[in-house]
């Protein structure tokens, strides 16, 4: 029993059937809809430039030929002494294995009118149907949060024809997860294309009669918007293994071989957090490619094998005509090198360091450095300084 | 003046046996790259390659065969893309030449064999004497249309069907015989194999030798006016000598068997053989043997590099390969990116016959014209973010990696089939191909090659 019908639950499905299990595999998912891709949420799918059905990780036929049956439902609660879930819609259902792949929830906006019609948040695919309708050229949108997902929608909706604002809490864009050099980088980029990116925005409240007509700034600044977006992160959706009793830190805690505090059940994806001894701390990625890893290996582990999680994680973000690649985590890192000019131009690596070793690197159409950076990450991240400002470029 | 020649060519071809031709040819280039001071010298020494926004306009030379090796192509296409879509380079060391690097250009000239000549042949430099005669890549109609006409059955529809399941067999028995979890050269064990493979089923060659057509082909490729020198022209035509005796005994050893009763085969050379017009080819060497050295050399550098590209390209963009995991039936729009996105000949070369105008800019006759491929697809007019890899791009069939227009290339459909097969039977066997060292690229303006290219196999988990 699958919990969970993302990017993590639908790897971890069909992992368990090439893995060898025989008995029955049930997906529940709770958006009504096969299970799609995300990334594109924010990018080409906002866009108009696809389907949801171009967008389903695998196709209808794909489960039925692997016997994988798909329960539009959500479950409530777990008992773990009687293996068994309860369901919304009535009902429960017994369980040999349980995979948690509950994934992330938005973070709400505690300010005053964050529930005026016309403000939205973006992470599923009923959340985009709602911006598109609300999208036409020439409107005002105003988005809160300068991280990737507001950048992105940025970049989607000033594409579509729409004046947009970003607005930005802290002092730079993107400041959680990259070099300031970057953040100036997207800054600049952002406004060559006419976006307006403002720093230091922090929101008071938002106004408006029946629909959002506006953002009042800490200043006192009003910010005209006929529409609002929302990005400022997530939540883990952690609920229903706390409630089981199963060990919570910030994620649901797995192990390497993806196994919960209860070694009958094993996690994957945004809901959870890993001890990753390549960064001596236990971090909850927000990936595609940690998802789709821990779900391999979760899938693993429930066939009575043995794998680990090891693979290095990576992020992609695509903006305009900028496409950034990001191998590794950057926390922690001492020293940054620069090959390219951020200042200039729509192409630069960055390399992060830590006591002279590579950890991380964010490429800008650079894929090249980014599959070089891979490589020497994965070694151990011994590499000469000198041989990452001459890297090839490209 | 070159009806005379041609007539003296034709005689010639018939009363001198092949091999001694060849040793004519190879004086003859010896003497003309003495003459031309280009003996094995080096005529590019390596050094890096400045960024394109430090050089003026006019300086920038796309004949550098280091350009794609260094990775800085990319800039200085756009840039002329930009700024001097038709643009003139009056000194490099292949002589004076026009790029044109914009995709509806690059078909406008490529479509008006007219005005743009094929002939004498399709590099920036001037070919090894062997090279510039009887291939039919390097005529213009009506004499190509005939010499194509000849081969081109060898891979209509029909008969590549029944090349499928031999070519399929041959892919499979090599990868089941790729180590797994350990590192290895994928351009040795896997490109470079299942080219001679295909290559050898096209001519029914002798399989065990499949690797000579290899080892010609390279050899034949590796001439100094594409990759700037040095490399050994002595040793190229010695291994000419070698070439035209294997395909000449395999011709007779065809005729012996047909003869014999045999059942023909659906090879190029019981191709020919059957053909009114081409049965006795035998009996005109150089078109002879240039037709099967066309087959050869236009089917293996393009072909390898396609399939080490589609695996290098995967790991560049990663959530490209999990797109296509999770989503097999994109292997056919998949293989068309590919070949957009790694375009394994980067140009043809023209010139023009006579004074003509190209957006914009005046070329007189005789000038030499190049049709940046490379350039071309990745225009950014014609394909969104023109540098990724995107395996289910609406448009990727639009690339003209193929070229376009009476020389569009002739093996493009099995080309594609071998690029799908393999893809199929890959997808099958293995979860993950990591590139784990840097790869390797080839030393060349015409060839994007490359040569080393690293990876560990994960097989698929099975039950
Ligand atoms: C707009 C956007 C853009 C992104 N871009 C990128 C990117 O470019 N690259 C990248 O690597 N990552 C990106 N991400 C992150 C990536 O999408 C996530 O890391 C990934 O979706 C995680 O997959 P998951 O299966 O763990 O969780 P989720 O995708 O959050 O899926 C969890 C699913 O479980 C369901 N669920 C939860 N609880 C229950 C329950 N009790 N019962 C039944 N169902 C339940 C949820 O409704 C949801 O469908 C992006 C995310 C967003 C929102
Ligand atoms: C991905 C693989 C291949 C690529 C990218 C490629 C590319 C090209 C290009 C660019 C041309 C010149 C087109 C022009 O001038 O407009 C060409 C011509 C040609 N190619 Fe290919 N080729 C490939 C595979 C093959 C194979 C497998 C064969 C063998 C059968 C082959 C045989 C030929 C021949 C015979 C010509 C000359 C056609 C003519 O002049 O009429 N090619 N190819």
């Amino acid at each position: 029993m699958v919990v969970g019908a993302s990017h993590a639950g639908a790897q971890l499905a069909a992992s368990l059937r090439q893995g060898g299990w025989k008995g029955e595999i049930v997906l529940v998912g709770d958006e009504g809809t096969l299970p799609y891709q995300r990334p594109p949420m924010s990018k080409a799918y906002l866009a108009g430039k696809n389907t949801l059905d171009q967008l389903a990780i695998r196709s209808a036929a794909f489960y039925a030929k692997q016997e994988i049956t798909l329960l539009d439902d959500s479950v409530q609660a777990v008992d773990r002494t009687d293996g068994r879930v309860t369901l919304s819609r009535g009902g429960s259902l017994a369980y040999d294995e349980l995979a948690l792949c509950t994934g992330a929830r938005v973070r709400r906006l505690a300010a005053p009118g964050a529930d005026l019609c016309g403000v939205h948040y973006l992470r599923t695919a009923a959340d985009v149907e709602l911006i598109r309708e609300a999208a036409s050229p020439g409107r005002r949108a105003v988005i809160i949060g300068g991280g990737y997902i507001g950048l992105e929608t940025a970049a989607s909706l000033s594409g579509l024809g729409l004046q947009v604002s970003v607005l930005e809490a802290t002092e730079r864009v993107l400041g959680r997860v990259t070099a300031p050099e970057v953040s100036a980088f997207f800054d600049r980029i952002h406004r060559e294309e006419a976006v307006d990116v403002r720093t230091k925005a922090t929101v008071e409240e938002l106004v408006g009669t029946d629909r959002v007509q506006g953002v009042v700034l800490a200043g006192g600044e009003t910010v005209p918007a006929d529409l609002v977006i929302i990005g400022i992160g997530v939540e883990p959706n952690t609920e229903l293994a706390a409630a089981a009793g199963l060990q919570v830190d910030d994620g649901v805690v797995i192990d390497d071989h993806a196994r919960t505090s209860d070694p009958a059940i094993v996690a994957a994806g945004d809901c959870t957090s890993h001890l990753m001894t390549r960064y001596g701390r236990r971090i909850r990625l927000e990936s595609v490619s940690s998802a789709t890893e821990q779900a391999k290996v979760a899938a693993a582990t429930a066939c009575g094998k043995s794998q680990r999680i090891t693979a290095l994680p990576w992020f992609w973000s695509d903006q305009y005509d900028v496409k950034l690649q990001i191998a590794g985590i950057n926390t922690g890192y001492d020293e940054i090198v620069l090959n390219g000019d951020p200042a200039e131009g729509r192409d630069f690596t960055c390399y992060y360091l830590r006591r002279g070793e590579l950890i991380a690197a964010d490429c800008v159409n650079r894929p090249r450095d980014f599959m070089f950076s891979k490589q020497v990450i994965i070694r151990g991240g011994q590499v000469g300084r000198d041989e990452l400002a001459l890297q090839a470029v490209g | 003046m070159t009806k005379i020649r041609e007539a003296i060519t034709a005689k010639v071809q018939a009363t001198i046996p092949m091999e001694r031709q060849i040793q004519g040819a190879h004086l003859y280039d010896k003497t003309r790259r003495w003459v031309t001071g280009t003996n094995g010298q080096k005529m590019f020494v390596e050094s890096p390659i400045p960024p394109v926004d430090d050089l003026e306009i006019g300086e920038i030379d796309l004949s550098n065969p280091f350009l794609y090796r260094q990775g800085r192509w990319q800039s200085y296409f756009e840039r002329l893309r930009k700024e001097a879509p038709v643009h003139y380079q009056a000194n490099s060391p292949f002589g004076p030449f026009w790029s044109v690097t914009r995709h509806a250009d690059i078909i406008a000239v490529d479509k008006n064999h007219d005005v743009f000549s094929a002939e004498p042949f399709i590099v920036i430099g001037v070919p090894p004497r062997f090279m510039d005669i009887e291939m039919f890549i390097a005529m213009d109609p009506p004499r190509h249309d005939l010499q194509r006409q000849a081969v081109q059955g060898v891979v209509a529809p029909k008969n590549l069907r029944e090349m499928e399941g031999l070519i399929r067999s041959r892919v499979r028995e090599v990868l089941d015989d790729l180590p797994v979890d350990e590192p290895f050269d994928w351009v040795q064990k896997v490109s470079v194999e299942l080219t001679a493979r295909m290559l050898a089923t096209l001519l029914d060659f002798p399989y065990e030798q499949r690797r000579k057509l290899v080892q010609w082909s390279d050899l034949a490729a590796s001439m100094e006016q594409t990759n700037g020198g040095p490399s050994d022209n002595d040793e190229v035509f010695a291994e000419m000598r070698s070439t035209v005796r294997e395909l000449s005994a395999l011709w007779y050893d065809k005729a012996a068997r047909l003869a014999g009763g045999e059942e023909p085969g659906f090879d190029l050379i019981t191709m020919l053989q059957s053909n009114e017009n081409t049965k006795d080819l035998i009996d005109r060497p150089m078109e002879f043997l240039g037709n099967l050295t066309l087959l050869i050399v236009g089917g293996n550098d393009t072909t390898r590099n396609s399939m080490s590209g589609g695996v290098l390209a995967l790991n560049q963009f990663p959530e490209q390969f999990e797109k296509l995991k999770a989503n097999p039936d994109l292997i056919p729009n998949m293989v068309s990116e590919i070949i957009r996105w790694q375009t394994p000949l980067a140009y043809m070369r023209r010139i023009a016959k006579k004074d003509t105008i190209l957006n914009g800019q005046f070329i007189r006759e005789g000038d030499k014209v190049v049709m940046w491929y490379a350039s071309g697809n990745r225009d950014e007019a014609v394909f969104e973010r023109p540098d990724e890899l995107i395996i289910d791009r609406p448009n990727a069939r639009n690339h003209i990696a193929f070229g376009f227009g009476v020389h569009r290339c002739m093996g493009n459909r099995l080309a594609e089939m071998q690029l799908r097969i393999l893809w199929e039977e890959l997808l099958t066997r293995f979860e993950d191909i990591d590139v784990v060292a840097d790869p390797e690229y080839v030393q060349s303006n015409f060839v994007r090659g490359i040569s080393r290219l690293m990876v560990r196999l994960t097989p698929k988990a099975t039950g």
